[in-house]
């Protein structure tokens, strides 16, 4: 259950309110914090109380209209501590630790204002200050000699009772407004940020919101835009332009510019090209880049840099270059503050899948043992000894990486995807890192089409415990899963040749809608090329998933899209996928797909 | 036992149902062996309602599935209904590598044949016992389907190669299910068709004080109370997502207070038994938090006990 992103302490502050107020649904408007910016414990708890006892909306409908400014927060300061009297009474008998605690608020109020420097003492208002010295005093027992009668007079007011119910704690207040700051209540609530209540003033600083993320425009994104359902955008030919396979030499310089230089040299991707960009995808190009892995990516070119180059369409390509590359930045910081903001969650999750996977991937060693003449006896094979005096009836004690698995995920970053990225980001962390934690290397690669490339960007490499580079996960463009899935496959089938590892899993997080703006080539006799969407992709998506498992690759699909896409799905993996209606199903989805693989590769072993 | 039935008598349980559930066991009196297995649970399950669904379900000769979130009660209830109706209890803890052979039995040699092991369930319905299938849903559910003959009208075990057993009259089987754990599944429907299905509540705040009044009878009243309070406040948490249920754990907080009666610092209680279950730092102090909104720290054994 995700409520509202917030900071460390606001979200410990928000605790603290919710479990005093019992109702986790508020969304209180006040936190409180020290001048030093730790959580007042005490006084958020009194937030909280406050919402239980009174009738919160008129309470906070109270501070809404009492606006801000330096006065009104000096005044919302000793409202609260009126507040604060009031429901302590009401409280203690239901709480006796409450006593303690405010007892440890008042040592606490004198130890950090002894810490306080003359400066910082000098931004202090001297009305708050002294109404805290004699509340804090007398709660202590300590006799106060320094403040004047009408400070004592005002400590007197403040003192609210218990028994007040939410109209005389109104009442009160608005006097003590009236009489001592000279002011009167306005009927219409004035526009008010969310606050935090200080100790002795409202500290600046607006509570961190979740606010609904905007759908972002990427420049390099062809098609309308138009969502066909909440999470998913679909890109429509109708208002695309398609790409000019002409075009190809000229888009490299930008490629490159925008994702990175690529990780093989020309002649390597010379050979991939002969042998990947054929058929239907001979007019396309491949880029492989791990640019987004590294932390402080060497060439990357300044975003905020001037748009150079001269000539119309250099100006245009070199200017859309740059703004990809802040939007990739500003997505890369979305993606982190989301992680930031859902970090217990996240870690949550990371311990379950990793206790689940550990027990699919123990079980998976347990079957991949080897029967032998020593090592744990296997009792339902012990017959054999007698009737075909074969004594191979115990498991051989086998080490686990003779029974390596390797994971791949693939993450499709096209635009349909944009909707969601900070979640797929998340979520993808979250599956790479347990899977770090059981010992299973995965890596993680994003995958989209653009301007006739097909680009496969690592984010993170086997063995990498930290993942970060997932972060840099992006989307924006087309998909042109065939001949990603190709590529894929081959890069695998070269780990294996290095007999990297045995068992090779792909999972691919899917749409199961393959579209690109370079068109397939026109039928034998015919003149016009046709577009890359419908039937056709999907086929060749199929067969290259066939060609994967025919290679030993156990390829899966976690999808993720539209109900009239479920039969594409099927087309494409068979029964090998697995459907994700909300991305917080992905990792008990990885979990089911993982286990379908390796029963897959069970069955192969040992048939 | 008769404890047990005075403890139900005054929770209000029908008198009629017990008097069943006695009959029950005077008609299938557990002799020999099967004694020793009989439960004498240091707890007692508090709710009337589902103590009167149960025993009626089990007089019906029905098996019974407990649903319900973490600290429901749900063992704690298997275990009573085993000791009011005399029976011996098998337990059998499922993963999601349990299959028939490790709910059946296997294949083993005995060093001149090979022979079969009786597993749990084939034990427990051979000799009329109580089965808890203790967190069903962790089982794949193929793994499940050799129990469909078991627990429908059938009431058969066929033994591949062996035997085919007719399942005692007097076996039940209970199984527990927690919804919210990873790892679980939902049961299909063909094992869920076998099973009447009890929704577990949460133990309601007077019979939670009961139990601490039974099990601690010394404690003072406004601990008790602060005790009570703590455990819900914990629970609206959890269930509000702010923690994990880690740290929502009755038998911890029961544990904590025999810790303190033992001479240990309420602080130190409290941490071993409940901060400690949550692995992560920042869960541990939001929990810390509600702990020390409630229960002063250095509380010791003559602060909490009379």
């Amino acid at each position: 259950m995700i409520k509202q992103h917030y900071t460390g302490s606001s979200r410990r502050a928000m605790n603290l309110i919710w479990n005093a107020a019992g109702d986790y649904t508020w969304n209180s408007p006040f936190l409180a914090f020290h001048p030093n910016s730790d959580v007042d414990e005490y006084m958020n708890m009194v937030i909280g109380l406050s919402a239980k006892w009174l009738d919160r909306e008129r309470i906070t409908d109270f501070f809404e209209r009492l606006g801000q400014g330096p006065t009104l927060d000096e005044a919302s300061s000793l409202l609260w501590l009126g507040i604060e009297n009031c429901v302590y009474g009401k409280e203690l008998p239901d709480r006796p630790q409450l006593e303690r605690l405010r007892r440890e608020r008042a040592e606490e109020f004198f130890r950090i204002n002894g810490m306080l420097s003359e400066q910082q003492m000098s931004f202090m208002s001297i009305r708050v200050y002294d109404q805290e010295l004699l509340r804090w005093s007398s709660v202590l027992g300590r006799k106060v000699l320094s403040v004047t009668p009408g400070a004592r007079k005002l400590a007197k007011e403040l003192e609210f009772s218990p028994e007040w119910n939410t109209d005389e704690v109104l009442q009160q207040m608005e006097r003590i407004l009236k009489n001592t700051f000279h002011k009167m209540l306005p009927d219409r609530p004035r526009v008010r940020e969310p606050g935090k209540k200080g100790l002795l003033r409202t500290l600046a600083a607006n509570l961190s919101s979740g606010a609904e993320k905007s759908a972002d425009l990427l420049i390099l994104r062809k098609g309308s835009g138009s969502g066909d359902h909440k999470r998913s955008v679909h890109i429509s030919h109708s208002f695309a332009a398609e790409y000019v396979p002409e075009d190809l030499s000229s888009s490299r310089a930008y490629i490159e510019e925008s994702f990175g230089p690529c990780m093989y040299t020309d002649a390597e991707m010379e050979i991939l090209h002969r042998n990947l960009c054929t058929g239907d995808d001979a007019s396309c190009r491949l880029w492989f880049t791990d640019e987004s892995r590294k932390k402080n990516p060497g060439k990357e070119p300044d975003p905020h840099a001037p748009i150079s180059g001269e000539t119309g369409r250099q100006s245009a390509l070199t200017k859309e270059g740059r703004k990809l590359r802040l939007d990739q930045e500003k997505q890369w910081k979305r993606n982190e503050a989301y992680y930031r903001a859902h970090l217990f969650q996240i870690r949550e999750s990371i311990r379950n899948l990793s206790a689940q996977t550990d027990t699919i991937f123990q079980s998976y060693l347990r079957y991949g043992q080897i029967r032998a003449k020593r090592g744990k006896l296997e009792g339902a094979k012990a017959w054999r000894v007698n009737v075909l005096s074969d004594m191979n009836i115990f498991l051989a004690d086998s080490d686990p990486e003779d029974a390596s698995v390797s994971v791949d995920l693939l993450l499709d970053a096209s635009q349909s995807r944009m909707n969601s990225q900070e979640m797929i980001a998340s979520q993808a962390l979250v599956i790479a890192r347990s899977f770090e934690e059981c010992h299973i290397p995965v890596r993680v690669t994003q995958f989209r089409s653009l301007r006739g490339y097909t680009i496969l960007q690592r984010l993170k490499e086997y063995g990498e415990k930290s993942g970060e580079g997932i972060f840099r996960y992006y989307a924006g463009g087309w998909n042109r899963d065939a001949l990603c899935l190709k590529a894929m496959g081959y890069l695998m089938e070269e780990e294996r040749k290095k007999e990297m590892f045995q068992t090779r899993i792909l999972l691919v997080l899917t749409d199961a809608s393959p579209n690109d703006s370079v068109p397939l080539p026109p039928k034998e006799g015919g003149l016009f090329a046709r577009e890359y969407e419908g039937d056709e992709p999907v086929r060749d998506a199929g067969e290259a998933v066939r060609a994967l498992v025919s290679d030993g690759i156990y390829a899966g699909a976690l999808f993720y899209g539209a109900s009239s896409h479920l039969e594409q799905v099927h087309q494409i993996y068979g029964q090998q996928y697995v459907r994700v209606k909300t991305l917080g199903q992905l990792p008990d989805a990885v979990c089911e797909l993982l286990r379908r693989s390796l029963s897959q590769a069970q069955t192969q072993h040992t048939g | 036992m008769k404890d047990l039935e005075h403890f139900l008598r005054e929770e209000g349980v029908s008198e009629a149902l017990l008097e069943e559930a006695a009959s029950f066991r005077l008609q299938h009196e557990a002799g020999g062996d099967d004694c020793r297995r009989v439960p004498d649970p240091p707890y007692r399950y508090y709710g009337k309602e589902v103590w009167e669904k149960a025993i009626a379900a089990i007089l019906c000769g029905e098996n019974l599935l407990l649903a319900g979130p973490k600290a429901t009660g749900k063992n704690v209830l298997a275990e009573n209904l085993a000791c009011l109706f005399g029976r011996p209890l098998w337990n059998v803890s499922f993963h999601v590598n349990a299959d028939a052979s490790y709910l059946i039995g296997s294949d083993t040699y005995d060093g001149s044949k090979v022979v079969f092991r009786p597993g749990p369930v084939y034990c427990c319905a051979q000799r009329g016992g109580f089965g808890v299938l203790d967190e069903i849903n962790m089982a794949r559910n193929e793994a499940l389907a050799v129990l469909h003959a078991t627990l429908d009208f059938r009431r058969v075990i066929d033994v591949a190669g062996y035997d085919r057993i007719q399942v005692d009259p007097a076996a039940r089987f209970i199984g527990t299910m927690n919804y919210g754990y990873a790892g679980t599944r939902d049961l299909n429907e063909a094992l869920c068709s076998r099973f009447v299905i009890l929704d577990m509540p949460l133990i309601r705040q007077e019979d939670l004080e009961k139990l601490l009044r039974d099990t601690f009878p010394d404690m003072k009243k406004t601990m008790r109370t602060q005790f009570t309070e703590l455990f819900y406040e914990l629970e609206r948490k959890a269930r509000s997502a702010e923690v994990s249920e880690r740290a929502l754990d009755l038998r911890g907080l029961l544990d904590a207070a025999a810790l303190i009666r033992k001479g240990v610092l309420s602080r130190d209680a409290l941490e071993m038994c409940i901060v400690n279950k949550t692995f992560d730092d920042y869960e541990r102090g939001l929990v810390m938090d509600v702990i020390r909104a409630r229960i002063p720290m250095d509380l010791t054994g003559k602060d909490v006990f009379e």
